[in-house]
């Protein structure tokens, strides 16, 4: 106990280096438990955004692309699902439930995806959670929209606010559905995944926007129909992007996959969320080894700082060693004493970086959910961060070794003896 | 006649691939004697030193504290014996800079168990004892004990060191030239409170210095050269 009083105080003596010092290990620790931090929270906020769904279909593609743009709303899909198509699957013997998604436009940078009700009843996400209303309900006129949680809260949109939708997916759009305005049903409760920034409208509400549309651009004059008169007309959708689909039984699975992947009708894609998943995953993960690795690194170079301060410090400090010798300290205290100081030094490094690390993420909450829609709660340290945090203090412990070595050699060969 | 306190003999010693340094055939200090050694710079005076503290042992021959040969004890013991029965006060630049004066003079209490102990029972605390060390070397000022050590002069600084040689009572007080950095004034002053001191806490002192001018104060007084018959053969 003594020893580790010593070795404060000795530190405190050469607090200049001794804080630069911390300072550069508290920020290679920030660094590293960011990218930890944001691996491990972007990998449960993905796998939390949906769950309970056994295959996701969409038009022959790539099984990323397609996870990405039906779950995710990253990216756009190449072609879309014919509405027969649509029928014939979801009529499957093997299919309990099947939910139509048809994406396209957006409304001020939120995406906005037509539905059916079945996306209200069969959609999970988390732990088989379901998706609730903190407000209103689900749509029923054919220009209702309900909004996710963060689209109310950003935009300050109540129930009953009319919203103006435009076409495509970009945050600025040079066309707009103007004249047919929708008017918000319903708000979902917040749930942590992309849900919370999408406007549903049904898939009647989609085709209305487009119904007059002629190759991809709004119709002039007499062509034009008005939102009142779209109600008169026969607005099933030609249709839709991807379906997510519910089997009876599990092990259908690959029955199911393999015969809409052998679809005679078009050329068509089911994939599992979950393979998908790891398929995006193996794919980031060298991104992510990458990081890591610098990340690793830069702890490493902060650690060596350290240990060209300590061993810097040693030849003026031989006589601080022959003092403590001739008080009766062992060559075996004078070793600890190195190692306390590294440890001491290491130990105030973790500590301000976890502070840094919570300072940081505090400021960056907001941001990344905007931006990203991650969220990142601030939470305690995790298991697999306290496991890298001993790994750094082992660490620091072992280089610490070789300047405490070397202090350990010149306490034997000085002695008593006061070298100047 | 008593035992000596601490005694020499047949002393060789080489540094490793060097002509022996020392070779004394025999030296004793009696207890609570205070003894001049005369040691120019180079006369294998520190080297002397590290083997009465038993940092080094001897090839051949015996260094013998309190009755106990050193050689006999294991590294870890010589330095625990060192602790409890040797202070040292060294040239200069004796105290940690980072420490409280006070806890400078108490240093050798927290290695040593049983100056810790001999310092509690005669002034019924550390701190009682280091302040009455302390004050019997001339420092009286209470607002000293806090200061931090480099505060201090140099010759304040080697009172400091002087009571933290003595702190504990240990049976031998080593002093290597502990006066070189003062002025002849101060010097003597030193060296009549240190005589005070280690005749009070029953220590026996050896004083090695080249500072001839000051042997007169002591019982007895001996040159390094003429006791060591290395150094002497060197000169035929």
């Amino acid at each position: 106990m003594y020893l580790l009083r010593l070795a404060l105080q000795s530190l405190s003596n050469r607090r200049v280096t001794a804080l630069l010092t911390v300072l550069a290990i508290a920020l290679s620790v920030t660094l590293l438990l960011t990218v930890e931090r944001v691996r491990s929270e972007a990998r449960a906020s993905f796998a939390s955004t949906i769950s309970g769904t056994d295959l996701i279909v969409g038009a022959r593609s790539g099984s990323v692309q397609l996870l990405l743009y039906s779950v995710f709303r990253i990216g756009n899909a190449t072609n879309n699902i014919r509405w027969d198509s649509y029928n014939d699957i979801s009529t499957l013997p093997q299919v309990k439930w099947a939910i139509p998604i048809s994406l396209g436009d957006s409304h001020r940078g939120f995406r906005v995806m037509g539905t059916d009700q079945s996306y209200f009843s069969h959609f999970r996400f988390g732990r088989d959670k379901q998706l609730s209303f903190s407000q209103g309900k689900a749509f029923d006129d054919l220009y209702d929209a309900v909004i996710g949680a963060d689209i109310a809260r950003e935009l300050n949109y109540q129930l009953g606010t009319e919203l103006v939708l435009a076409h495509g997916a970009g945050a600025v759009s040079f066309v707009n559905h103007a004249d047919k305005p929708f008017r918000v049903s319903g708000i979902l409760t917040k749930t942590g995944t992309p849900v919370d920034r999408t406007i549903h409208i049904s898939l009647q509400g989609i085709e209305a926007l487009h119904v007059d549309w002629q190759q991809g651009m709004p119709a002039r004059g007499s062509a034009h129909v008005s939102a009142d008169q779209a109600r008169e007309l026969d607005l099933t959708p030609s249709a839709i992007t991807a379906m997510l689909l519910g089997l009876n039984r599990r092990i259908d699975t690959f029955a199911v996959q393999r015969q809409v992947n052998q679809f005679t009708g078009e050329p068509l894609l089911a994939i599992m969320p979950g393979v998908a998943l790891q398929e995006l995953w193996s794919l980031l993960s060298v991104a992510e080894k990458a990081l890591f690795l610098v990340s690793a690194c830069v702890v490493l170079t902060g650690l060596v700082g350290m240990l060209s301060a300590i061993l810097g410090s040693l030849n003026e400090r031989r006589r601080e060693m022959a003092i403590l010798r001739s008080v009766g300290a062992k060559p075996w205290h004078i070793f600890s004493l190195l190692v306390l100081e590294a440890m001491a030094l290491t130990a105030s490094g973790i500590l301000l970086g976890l502070a840094l690390l919570y300072l940081g993420l505090w400021l960056a909450q907001p941001i990344l959910e905007q931006q990203y829609g991650l969220f990142m709660p601030l939470g305690w340290p995790s298991p697999a961060e306290c496991k890298l945090l001993a790994a750094i203090l082992l660490a620091s412990l072992l280089l610490a070794c070789i300047p405490a070595w070397r202090a350990y050699r010149l306490a034997l060969v000085d002695g008593l003896s006061i070298k100047t | 006649m008593t035992r000596p306190l601490l005694e020499l003999n047949d002393l060789r010693f080489a540094w490793p691939k060097q002509p022996v340094l020392l070779d004394i055939a025999h030296f004793a200090l009696q207890p609570g004697e205070r003894l001049f050694l005369k040691g120019p710079s180079g006369s294998g005076k520190t080297t002397l030193l590290g083997l009465l503290g038993g940092v080094h042992l001897p090839q051949q021959g015996e260094v013998t504290l309190l009755g106990q040969s050193l050689s006999e004890l294991s590294a870890r013991q010589r330095d625990r014996f060192r602790a409890e029965h040797s202070g040292y006060i060294f040239q200069m630049f004796n105290l940690l800079p980072y420490l409280s004066v006070l806890d400078n003079v108490l240093l050798p209490c927290r290695f040593s168990q049983q100056r810790r102990q001999r310092a509690e029972q005669r002034h019924g605390s550390l701190n009682a004892a280091a302040i009455h060390l302390l004050q019997g070397l001339g420092l009286n000022d209470p607002a000293l004990l806090s200061r931090p050590a480099t505060a201090l002069s140099i010759g304040q600084q080697q009172r400091v060191a002087a009571a933290r040689a003595l702190i504990g009572n240990p049976e031998l007080v080593i002093a290597d030239e502990p006066t070189s950095a003062l002025d002849a004034d101060s010097r003597e002053a030193f060296i009549k409170l240190l005589f005070a001191e280690c005749a009070e806490a029953g220590s026996s002192l050896l004083f090695v210095s080249h500072d001839t001018a000051l042997a007169p104060l002591f019982d007895r007084s001996l040159a390094l050269p003429e006791l060591n018959r290395a150094a002497l053969a060197e000169v035929n």
